[in-house]
């Protein structure tokens, strides 16, 4: 589905070229989910943001590919990538309130993510957004859909979100931290809503996160970063029980192993024969 | 890096060097002080060919030539020795009202950061007082209070003061918000020694950045003035002055006499701009 | 999706009608607003040294000039009681008339307002086109080749003043190319007095008088030319400035990375940073109300700051008060125009 080699990133600043990340290569199979684990500054975002075409002007691809469905994103015209973002591969964002569009109503958000890929008359829409929100579990869909972002719960916003993400279908699905900012209690339903959407479309995911409790709980596979590179990888069943690195060692110290350890998909068979 | 550090050098070398290495990190800062210095050098070591205050009636609107460089105006005075003689009135008084600017916005300003209905209160006044047209109000003031070159003091004061009040209470209360000043003031450093002391200090960064704007407004508000008659009586040669006067002339082609005032104004103030962005660069970049 | 869970609502209940409060909320404060602005301009006389009339009439004044401007300044009367007086005709809307030519200051402001207002429109209006390209342009391609182009234009125009800039406009455009007509005014000499015609553009283009609509674009050109440029500095800091943020968002990420075309993610960034440019037009066009004068001047637009600017140099203290006033009317209408312009465009606004 996704193959990502060698991909290096750097940045221009003051004090000269910063290469943020380094000959990252990983690969996300259909229908699985892969979680790409580092300390804050590894570089899981550029990593993702590398993949999407989303570095900031002064920020370059300098080498690897990243294939999709036979492209390579990285080699991509910018007319070409804008048609498989949000149509082919969704994003869901860290900060729902950061994502959201403060000065539009929620309504015309999904008026401009449909437009982007697929032309639809708005009473259409508006079922069709109605009939997504539900699906996400909004509650009051169609007062949520006149509204703005700020006068939602943040769960609600990273709903309206996950919603906006999968409007069109996408067979990947990529999430960076997508709880980080939500309240401890919101963030377990807001991962078992992408996790069960992802199942439901049949979708692959991929998932940053900090927290290697979500990988073992979630992904099939772990990417494990540090510093801008690629420490370890594979299948979360092998790198939770026999880390090769060091450093996935203090990791996985780091974590009480206990309650999550049993319900893991990664750590029982389901993980290994959906392979 | 060793090998050059061992080889002993003249104390004028390691200076030129730190300079240079500087100038690398910080083009601006340095081409700016640079611009500067030979603008405040020029105007009062310069050697000027003619007398700035004694007319040639003999060469009257003379384009510029080897004999006038810059040419000579509608009464026979030299344009080039005007130009460089009007820094040494304009530069002098552009930075006596923003140092005059800035002692005024630390004054109101720090006292200003501790938190009261007072202190809010005082703020929305001075929005009240910073929405009107400043230039009309310091003209008009300058003017009521005599026609006097002092008095535009009074007119850079009133334009910048409530800028640096208010840049220098908000840096105050971000500073105040900062733990090492709960520490101090935990320790039971009095309220006073902690504004001058802890406070102060740290806001310096930030009114260096105003200052070189501050001055560049100076400038300009000197040249505006002056150029509108107030606070130069006619002899005495200022930029804003010898606008005005080649101002008559350049409809009818005579362009040397405004324009080569134009250009030091443009100059002086290219520069303090380029000064306050070099600054911001590092005040953010640290 | 669970009824239990619909029970509470997403969307939180809202006040009744706060914006309605809000701006009667704002509209209240307008009234001390005025009294203090009046105050003002009532004590500013107080500014003048010595014998005022002396001090304006200069020493040669006739026994005839003193005793009108002692009657007008009411200097023989307690203190009190000229402010109490003062108010009474400020608030007929009797705002004196001018020591030197004896027009009433509200006809005067009547004639020269207006050619103000439309100067400083279409230069706020090309500064604000330019400005915004400049800016954008810049913030679009942060950090590299177009982005320091556009700081170093900036940068240029920021330092010019706005007089020299119109000085050289009228050397290469009118003396050297012969493109703009003589600085001379709102229309030709031909034309004759261009004083009973107020919003010479605007009411020609309404009319269809195509040929003094000609005369009078091609004698604004140099004028707003001059300003625009200069201003177009600031809108271009602005610009560059909240657009650079804008543009770095997560909102503007996520925009992108939803597959929006970059035209929606430039407008996403624009709408996000636009209240703080059009609190921007708000300040500018306070201050060009006075700060276009000097331009003013140079072209004998004949406008309201040409006219306080005469005023003042003459100390023709009815002039200085009915300006200070105007000018501090005007400003208020502004940003209460503005509060209320940016409460529509923001839903975040508190009403507070
Ligand atoms: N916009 C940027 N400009 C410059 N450097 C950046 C930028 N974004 C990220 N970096 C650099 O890349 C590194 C990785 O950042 P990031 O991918 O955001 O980490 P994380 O793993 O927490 O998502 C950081 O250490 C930072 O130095
Ligand atoms: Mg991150």
């Amino acid at each position: 589905m996704l193959r990502v080699q060698g991909l290096t990133s750097q940045f221009r600043g003051r004090a000269g070229v910063v290469r943020a990340i380094d000959d990252v290569s990983f690969e996300v199979p259909a229908g699985e989910a892969v979680g790409i684990v580092g300390e804050t500054g590894s570089g899981k975002s550029v990593t993702i943001r590398s993949i999407l075409g989303l570095l900031p002007s002064y920020g370059r691809v300098v080498a690897g590919s990243a294939e999709f469905e036979g492209e390579d994103l990285i080699k991509l015209s910018r007319t070409r990538l804008r048609e498989i973002r949000g149509a082919r591969i969704g994003f869901v964002a860290q900060n729902p309130f950061g994502a959201l569009n403060p000065v539009l109503s929620i309504e015309k958000q999904f008026r401009n993510v449909m437009r982007a890929h697929r032309r639809m008359s708005r009473a259409e829409l508006h079922d069709l957004a109605i009939e997504r929100l539900a699906a996400v579990q909004v509650r009051g869909p169609e007062r949520v859909l006149r509204g703005y972002a700020h006068e939602l719960s943040g769960g609600m916003a990273q709903r309206v979100v996950i919603a906006l993400a999968m409007l069109h279908d996408p067979p990947l699905v990529i999430a960076d931290e997508p709880t980080t900012a939500l309240d401890v209690t919101v963030q377990r339903q807001i991962l078992d809503l992408i996790d069960s959407q992802v199942k439901q479309g049949g979708r692959s995911l991929l998932l940053v996160t900090h927290d290697l409790g979500v990988v073992a709980q979630y992904c099939h596979r772990v990417v494990v970063m540090k510093s801008g590179r690629v420490v370890e990888t594979g299948l979360v069943a092998d790198v939770f029980t026999n880390p090769t690195h060091e450093y996935t060692k203090q990791l996985l110290d780091a974590v009480p192993p206990a309650p999550w350890a049993q319900e893991a998909p990664g750590l029982t068979e389901q993980a290994v024969t959906s392979r | 890096m060793s090998d050059a550090a061992a080889i002993p050098k003249s104390p004028a070398a390691e200076v030129v060097t730190k300079i240079v290495n500087f100038a690398r990190v910080s083009p601006g800062i340095v081409a700016g002080v640079a611009v500067l210095l030979f603008l405040l050098l020029a105007s009062f070591l310069a050697p000027l060919p003619y007398d700035p205050v004694t007319p040639d009636p003999t060469s009257v609107l003379q384009p510029p030539s080897a004999q006038h460089i810059f040419g000579t105006d509608a009464n026979g005075f030299d344009v080039f020795s005007r130009v460089v003689a009007a820094g040494r009135s304009d530069l002098p008084l552009a930075l006596a009202g923003t140092l005059a600017s800035l002692v005024i916005g630390l004054l109101v300003g720090l006292p200003l950061s501790v938190k009261s209905k007072w202190s809010e209160g005082f703020m929305r006044a001075l929005d009240a007082f910073q929405s009107f047209p400043l230039i009309v109000l310091s003209v008009t003031i300058v003017s009521l209070t005599g026609n006097d070159i002092q008095n535009i003091l009074y007119a850079i004061v009133i334009i910048n003061g409530p800028r640096f009040i208010r840049l220098i209470r908000s840096e105050a209360l971000a500073i105040r918000e900062a733990r090492f000043i709960e520490a101090a003031i935990a320790t039971g450093a009095r309220p006073r020694r902690v504004m001058f002391r802890h406070i102060m200090p740290n806001v310096i960064d930030v009114c260096l950045v105003q200052c070189s704007l501050t001055t560049a407004n100076a400038v300009i508000v000197i040249a505006a003035l002056n150029f509108l008659g107030i606070g130069v009586s006619p002899p005495t040669p200022t930029w804003g002055s010898m606008v005005q006067v080649g101002a008559q002339a350049i409809s009818t082609g005579q362009w040397w006499i405004a324009i080569w005032p134009g250009v030091a104004i443009f100059i002086a103030i290219a520069s303090l701009n380029m000064l306050a962005n070099g600054i911001q660069r590092r005040v953010e970049g640290s | 999706m669970t009824t239990a869970r619909a029970a509470q609502p997403a969307v939180k209940q809202k006040q009744r009608r706060p914006m309605l409060r809000y701006i009667l909320k704002r509209i209240a404060i307008v009234p001390i607003s005025v009294f203090v602005l009046g105050s003002v301009s009532f004590f500013l006389t107080f500014l003048i040294p010595g014998d005022p009339a002396i001090t304006i009439l200069g020493d040669f004044a006739t026994k005839e000039q003193i005793a009108h401007v002692n009657a007008q300044l009411g200097l023989d009367k307690p203190v009190l009681e000229r402010y109490v007086s003062y108010w009474t005709n400020l608030l007929q809307g009797d705002l004196g008339t001018s020591f030197f030519t004896n027009e009433p200051v509200l006809s005067d402001l009547g004639k020269f307002l207006p050619n103000t207002i439309e100067l400083v429109f279409f230069s706020l209006l090309f500064a604000l086109a330019l400005g915004m390209t400049i800016g954008v342009i810049g913030a679009y391609f942060a950090r590299r080749l177009p982005d320091r182009i556009m700081s170093g234009i900036t940068s240029v125009l920021q330092s010019v003043p706005d007089f020299f800039l119109a000085l050289v406009g009228i050397y290469v455009f009118f003396f050297l190319l012969g493109w703009a007509p003589a600085p001379i005014g709102r229309l030709p000499i031909t034309a004759g007095s261009a004083d009973e015609r107020p919003f010479l553009i605007f009411s020609s283009l309404f009319t269809g008088d195509w040929e003094t609509l000609g005369m009078a674009v091609s004698h604004a050109a140099l004028p707003v030319l001059a300003l625009g440029l200069v201003y177009a500095s600031y809108f271009a800091k602005t610009a560059r400035g909240s657009m650079g943020t804008a543009l770095t968002t997560p909102q503007v990420e996520f925009a992108r990375a939803c597959g929006l075309r970059e035209r929606t993610v430039v407008y996403y960034a624009f709408a996000a940073s636009r209240t703080t440019v059009i609190t921007y037009v708000a300040i500018l066009f306070g201050s060009l109300l006075g700060g276009a004068a000097i331009v003013e001047r140079v072209f004998n637009w004949r406008g309201m700051g040409q006219w306080a600017l005469d005023g003042v140099l003459k100390v023709d203290v009815p002039i200085i008060q009915g300006f200070v006033i105007t000018a501090g009317l005007l400003t208020l209408t502004l940003f209460l125009l503005l509060d209320i312009v940016v409460l529509l465009l923001d839903p975040r606004v508190s009403y507070e």
